[in-house]
């Protein structure tokens, strides 16, 4: 079965193509979702949110775009929804430290280690992640679909709506907001 | 100088670190927790009605409705009232007569 049938069956409702939709889609919304909210569980729900809307909104997709494209945008909006609720949380978790009622995992999260990164860069990407939240929204979302979803230039432009040249610009910014944040963390932890 | 040298080198085995990572995968039996979600996202007919009277239009609308009801319901009566005084003042004036017969039977010898 090739995409647009699977995408005709799933707007007539077929549990069979809904599966194998999930079956075949599940890492690539798994390892964005785990990319941009850097933690397990939280990406586990968002992975399980994406297929419900894909399912109850596939008859909304048209063909305009890659289906592809469609799914990675449903992805990081749900992502970027969710980091900006943890972040508002985040703040209020800080103001209720002021009282000593929040809980020490909502103010300090744990480190994140990205369950694909090889052994030996463990401990270097779990830095890099930290310093990958400092990223504005865009910059981030550039950068994650470029190393950790391979994705070309030309086809994050389509996901981002944006020119491939201004994914070029976002992704070297991107670079060199990290660059700086790393050194500033390896200079303070290195004396 | 070689302080700086080190912090460089540090930074970029950290840029680098992504390299040649794998997609991470999610926990098994996905599809069966999506359809569990689902089913518990599936309302009865009573949540889509009390989700539908709970909208502020419809809510205030509903309650508009009740004050007019209540409103003319409550002048209808005021003047169904009015019209029963006024028969209780005509039979008042027509029975005066009842009133001093059964006086004058009550009349103990």
């Amino acid at each position: 079965m090739n995409q647009p049938e699977l995408i005709v069956q799933l707007q007539q409702g077929d549990e069979q193509a809904f599966k194998k939709l999930v079956d075949e889609w599940q890492d690539m919304v798994y390892n964005t979702a785990v990319s941009i909210v850097q933690n397990e569980d939280d990406a586990d729900d968002i992975t399980q949110d994406v297929f419900v809307q894909v399912y109850q909104s596939v008859s909304s997709f048209k063909g305009d775009s890659k289906f592809s494209t469609w799914l990675y945008r449903i992805v990081i909006s749900k992502a970027l929804d969710h980091v900006k609720k943890k972040k508002r949380k985040k703040r209020f978790a800080f103001v209720q430290s002021l009282f000593g009622t929040a809980s020490e995992e909502e103010i300090h999260p744990e480190e994140f280690n990205h369950p694909g990164v090889l052994m030996e860069n463990r401990e270097r990407a779990a830095e890099l992640f930290k310093a990958m939240q400092l990223l504005p929204d865009n910059q981030r979302i550039a950068f994650t679909l470029h190393k950790l979803e391979a994705q070309r230039h030309q086809d994050i432009a389509a996901i981002m709506n944006i020119s491939v040249t201004a994914v070029e610009s976002l992704i070297a910014r991107a670079k060199g907001n990290l660059r700086k944040t790393l050194q500033a963390y390896y200079t303070k932890n290195n004396n | 100088m070689e302080n700086n040298e080190h912090i460089n080198k540090l930074t970029d085995e950290a840029l680098n670190s992504l390299d040649g990572t794998g997609r991470a995968t999610p926990k098994p039996y996905l599809l069966t927790r999506i359809n569990a979600r689902m089913q518990n996202e599936k309302e009865s007919s009573w949540d889509i009605a009390l989700k539908f009277i709970s909208r502020p239009a419809v809510a205030l609308a509903g309650l508009c409705l009740v004050i007019v009801i209540n409103a003319t319901v409550g002048y209808k009566y005021t003047e169904k009232t009015t019209v029963v005084q006024e028969d209780y003042v005509t039979v008042d004036e027509y029975s005066s007569s009842t009133t001093v017969l059964n006086d004058i039977e009550n009349i103990e010898p």
